[in-house]
């Protein structure tokens, strides 16, 4: 019989480098750099989403959540990318 | 009198604020542009009117909250100058920590533009001309205008007679039903301990011309007038 | 000049051949992209530039019309109100929230970039059938990219429409109009007309975004591209800041030409502010501020990226106007000149790698496609549907259609009312209002109907302007303009391009007569399902303004107790093809559809527009999508308050209830009158020919309808909203 167990995994949205990213430009230059912590070169904002997953083992789960991301369209292939990573 | 309005890159309700004082309360008002190094303390009340202060980046107010011109803002506040922060103007005052409180993504997860009902719950130096009890109408236009305090900070708010406005029904009752964003306790605006600074999610200049009104009402002014008013007062002792 | 490897581009052979004999050499490949970028076309209008001639442009309030950034008419006092309508619905299919977004970013921008400051925004939005996830999640972030954009640059969107159906599945329709206002003596145009002026790059930094952008506008969406050029990442709080800085600019007075940069990026716009200039222009890439390194000279060049503007000014004036741009920490190069060659030369690395005469780029050969009449358009059916059995039924199915269902959904998410100014809003009337200075105000409305176009284009296209007039005229407007948007699939289809001849004849046609003017529009074409090749049905959208003076001039849908008689003005018709009713019972799209008869239509326009300016009317509302009963539904809901009506009043010769209740017959309206006026108003319609007469009364809260002593149904306004009106929200409640 397997075991089923629970394991959290988080979807990281990052938008993609090439792109631009008005929200991380103004951090930079309006938040940072403004506020003289010069040391930071760039920014950049992404989203997590994190899931508890009921699979057999952890590849199953970042399996299963990498099915709800393309047909829930979690996240937008064009604009963005998404990292799954999952712990126990 | 002189009353100063902040503006911010972003700030989008500045001119609407502007003309409330000067087309219609006749009072001499300035735009203060956010890195003007002239001295915030020679105007008798500040206004932080409504937008997308930077964009909204990162979180709405945070970045402006920032500005050298809202650390002289805190000092100004220590002397209990009138302030009011008008829906981005509120979310400045609490993530720079005048007033207490977090204002969140709507519970709707989406912007929300149309006329509620409020009911004035205290009379304050804001208030003072209003009825307290009554209803009266505003515009909110906001996406993060969900307030929220620890249970134990919503006592003392209570306490202190701090929440100034509750989202209502026509006839005053509050509950989810009249709740646009899931506001704690309905809490529309709130005051600081000391009563001088007042942040508020409604638009009150929106509501100062009856022709925009859908009930031909202009209570928005009255919060300004009040303010003048305790002002015109404030300044003669 | 220096050679690359080859690019793509969407030239035809014809084409290359004539740029060849016109520089009496072969252009490289930079060339090569330029042209191709102004070829285009979104950029050229090669397709319909002969035809679009047809439209009148002429009006006695217009100062300028098509060929500007926006249409421009004078209001009065110096007053100018500026125009313009844009669309995005290939950048939308793929991404829906950018597209949308963006699409509204570069209709302000032309309303900037002619002098004005833009004061509001309406939406035009057409999807397939909700039933269709997919559709769902197009509505949910092509609303979303309006809000975000408009909402955070502070400009009002104000109104709009949207509608579905299954022609829109693959081919999503985003238009979004703007109106702006501003003094005459401070309009500026997109010139570059003093040889020594310096040409200034204003905004975003120059990146690969976008790149192919208005040449994949020009063709059938593909299979969604992976390519991260197609899109475009809009900025508003860049654009916000960008107006401030643009408007204190032209404020000092000091601004010979501006352009904003849009389809085509730096190609385009080089090109036609030195066509329009009659001058040349040279420019050094090294001096663009660019985003990222290694970019191509053909890159930079056609790149789209978003928010960014060309100010061409006298290098005298540089150090004040900096300053303006310096206030808002925006980043701008000075990358060229204004020469008197009538050439468009682009130096890289010092090295001359464009030479082309401005002539040949900005002026596309034109095409003329051929053209044949479809054969549906021959072989129509006008079997009617069975009359219902059961009224309530088909009364709640046809009204809980999203076409005609409440729009708060949408309009709660923009913020339609800062600016203070928003007077008549969104859900009030078929048309907004805003104020531009005491006692003066704006109507705006923006309309379409694919069904009608698809049965009928000629009467369908005609009847959408008459629609658009007749919601500017409820308001109490005189109509003063109109723009039209017109969206069809690919134009070498030669049934399309004989219904866009149609449609332009029509328009023409019925302008002409009712005397409203061009000012301004887009063509939208290849809105095709990229496998099956099934076009769009032919959608015109017009957008028509209206001017009113005095408050006691506005008027709204809203009921009010002091005037308790409902007047139905116009003659009820048996034409229900392609109507919201046929949809909805599933009866074929076929039928004869509202035909518009010109002259009639004139003189019930001429008949309300006089009975508001004596008082006679109370509330008003155009009578067209739905019929009678969605237009009645409509003012009721709007004021919380029930109506009574009855069937046999209404002004008609046909027989069936349901051809009374949903016909949409053009040239009629709904209003209410005190019952003492009543004789006073017959007079009136006597002398105008128009049918009036008093078709029940405002009352409870309930929607009645007899049919002389038949009560055909009664249903509280609380009913109709939760089991129909607010189908809607139920059907995207679902979404995040």
């Amino acid at each position: 019989m397997t075991k089923v167990s629970e394991f959290k995994i988080d979807l990281l949205i990052s938008p993609k480098p090439e792109l631009r990213n008005p929200e991380g430009d103004t951090i930079l230059q309006d938040l940072l750099l403004r506020n003289n912590f010069d040391y930071v070169t760039s920014v950049s904002v992404s989203k997590v989403i994190q899931l508890i997953v009921k699979a057999d083992n952890l590849g199953d789960a970042k399996n299963k959540a990498a099915i709800i991301c393309d047909e829930l369209r979690l996240y937008n292939p064009l604009v963005s990318s998404c990292t799954i990573r999952g712990t126990e | 009198m002189n009353v100063a309005i902040i503006q911010f890159p972003g700030t989008n309700c500045d001119m609407d604020t502007y003309r409330v004082f000067n087309d219609y309360l006749e009072i001499d008002v300035t735009l203060f542009w956010h890195e003007n190094t002239d001295n915030l303390e020679k105007y008798d009340a500040i206004i932080l009117p409504g937008g997308f202060s930077y964009g909204d980046r990162l979180r709405a107010g945070i970045i402006a909250a920032y500005s050298p011109v809202i650390k002289q803002l805190k000092k100004i506040s220590l002397k209990g100058k009138p302030i009011i922060g008008i829906c981005n103007g509120f979310q400045i005052l609490v993530e720079s920590g005048l007033l207490p409180g977090a204002l969140l993504t709507n519970s709707n997860l989406k912007f929300i533009c149309k006329w509620v009902n409020l009911k004035v719950e205290h009379n304050n130096l804001f208030t003072n001309s209003l009825q307290s009890g009554s209803v009266i109408h505003m515009p909110i236009a906001h996406n993060e205008g969900r307030y929220y305090v620890s249970d134990d900070k919503l006592q003392e708010l209570e306490r202190n007679n701090q929440i100034i406005l509750r989202y209502s029904d026509s006839d005053g009752n509050t509950s989810m039903d009249n709740n646009p964003n899931g506001s704690i306790s309905n809490i529309a605006a709130v005051s600081n301990a000391n009563g001088n600074v007042l942040g508020m999610m409604p638009h009150p200049e929106r509501a100062s011309d009856p022709l925009l009104s859908p009930y031909s009402t202009n209570n928005g002014i009255e919060i300004f007038r009040s303010m003048i008013l305790s002002l015109e007062v404030m300044l003669k002792e | 000049m220096s050679t690359i490897e080859s690019i793509d581009h969407s030239l035809t052979d014809n084409e290359l051949e004539y740029i060849e004999k016109s520089l009496n050499r072969k252009p490289n490949n930079v060339e090569l992209s330029m042209i191709d970028a102004q070829w285009s076309e979104h950029c050229s209008y090669k397709s319909s530039k002969s035809l679009l001639k047809l439209l009148p442009t002429k009006g006695k309030r217009v100062l300028f019309g098509p060929g500007y950034e926006a249409g421009v008419l004078d209001v009065d006092n110096g007053q100018v109100l500026t125009m313009h309508i844009e669309s995005h619905n290939h950048p939308s299919a793929i991404d829906p929230y950018g597209g949308a977004a963006t699409g509204v970013g570069g209709v302000l921008r032309d309303i900037l970039s002619i002098g004005t400051r833009p004061i509001a925004v309406l939406d035009s939005l057409r999807f397939g059938n909700l039933s269709n996830p997919n559709n769902r999640w197009l509505l949910q972030n092509v609303v979303r990219g309006i809000a975000d954009y408009g909402n955070c640059v502070g400009i009002p969107t104000i109104g709009g429409e949207l509608s579905f159906d299954s022609c829109f599945d693959t081919n999503c329709l985003v238009d979004v109009v703007s109106i702006g206002v501003g003094k005459k003596k401070q309009l500026i145009f997109s010139e570059a007309k003093n040889v020594g002026d310096i040409l200034v790059l204003l905004g975003n930094s120059t990146g690969r975004d976008g790149i192919h952008g208005s040449s994949f506008a020009s063709k059938d969406l593909e299979d969604i591209p992976t390519d991260r050029s197609a899109v475009q990442i809009p900025d508003p709080f860049i654009k916000k800041l960008i107006i401030e800085g643009t408007m204190d600019a032209l404020d000092a007075g000091l601004v010979s030409g501006l352009k904003d940069l849009g389809g085509g990026g730096l190609a385009c716009c080089l090109s036609e502010v030195s066509d329009m200039g009659k001058t040349g222009v040279e420019v050094d890439l090294g001096k663009i501020h660019l985003r990222e390194s290694g970019m191509e000279p053909y890159e930079i060049l056609i790149s789209e990226s978003q928010e960014r503007m060309l100010f061409i000014i006298n290098p005298d004036n540089l150090d004040t106007i900096s300053k303006c741009f310096d206030k808002y920490n925006l980043q701008y190069s000075i990358i060229g000149k204004v020469t008197g060659t009538k050439h468009v030369v682009i130096i890289n690395n010092g090295d001359m790698i464009v030479d082309l005469p401005t002539e040949l780029i900005a002026n596309a050969p034109l095409i003329n496609w051929p053209k044949t009449k479809p054969k549906h358009l021959d072989s129509k059916s006008v079997s009617k549907p069975e009359l219902p059995v059961d009224i309530n039924e088909t009364l709640l199915k046809v009204l809980s259609s999203p076409n005609l269902a409440d729009k708060s959904w949408v309009f709660q998410q923009y913020d339609h009312e800062v600016g203070t100014n928003t007077i008549v809003k969104p859900g009030e009337s078929g048309a907004s209002v805003i104020r531009i200075a005491p006692e003066k105000f704006i109507a705006i409305s923006v309309d379409g109907n694919p069904s009608h176009c698809y049965l009928d284009p000629y009467n369908g296209a005609a009847g959408v302007v008459a629609e658009a007039m007749r919601n500017v005229i409820s308001v109490g407007a005189e109509p003063i303009a109109m723009l039209d948007h017109l969206q069809f699939g690919n134009p070498s289809n030669s049934d399309v391009f004989w219904t866009f001849n149609e449609t332009i004849k029509s328009i023409s046609d019925f302008c002409s007569y009712i005397g409203i003017p061009c000012v301004g529009g887009k063509v939208s074409f290849y809105n095709e399902d990229a496998k099956t090749h099934k076009a769009i049905k032919p959608s015109p959208v017009i957008s028509v303004a209206g001017l009113i003076k005095g408050e006691h001039n506005l008027r709204t849908r809203k009921l009010h107790s002091s005037r308790p008689l409902i007047v139905m003005v116009g003659e009820t018709f048996d034409e229900l093809g392609g109507s919201e009713y046929y949809s909805s019972i599933g009866h074929s799209q076929d039928g004869i559809v509202p035909q518009l008869n010109f002259e009639l239509e004139k003189r019930a326009q001429k008949l309300v527009r006089d009975c508001i300016k004596v008082g006679l009317f109370g509330a008003v509302n155009d009578c067209s999508k739905g019929g009678l009963i969605h237009s009645l539904l409509q003012m009721c809901t709007i004021s919380d308050m029930g109506a009574s009506i009855d069937l046999s009043n209404i002004p008609s010769n046909c027989k069936r209830w349901d051809e009374l209740l949903f016909s949409e017959s053009h040239s009629r309206f709904i209003t209410t009158i005190k019952k003492e006026n009543f004789t006073n108003l017959l007079n009136i319609s006597r002398n105008h020919d128009i049918p009036v007469s008093i078709i029940g009364s405002i009352g409870g809260h309930n929607l009645q309808v007899y049919n002389k002593d038949d009560n055909l149904f009664s249903y509280d306004l609380d009913y109709i909203r939760s089991y129909a009106y607010d189908s809607l929200s139920k059907f995207m409640g679902g979404q995040l």
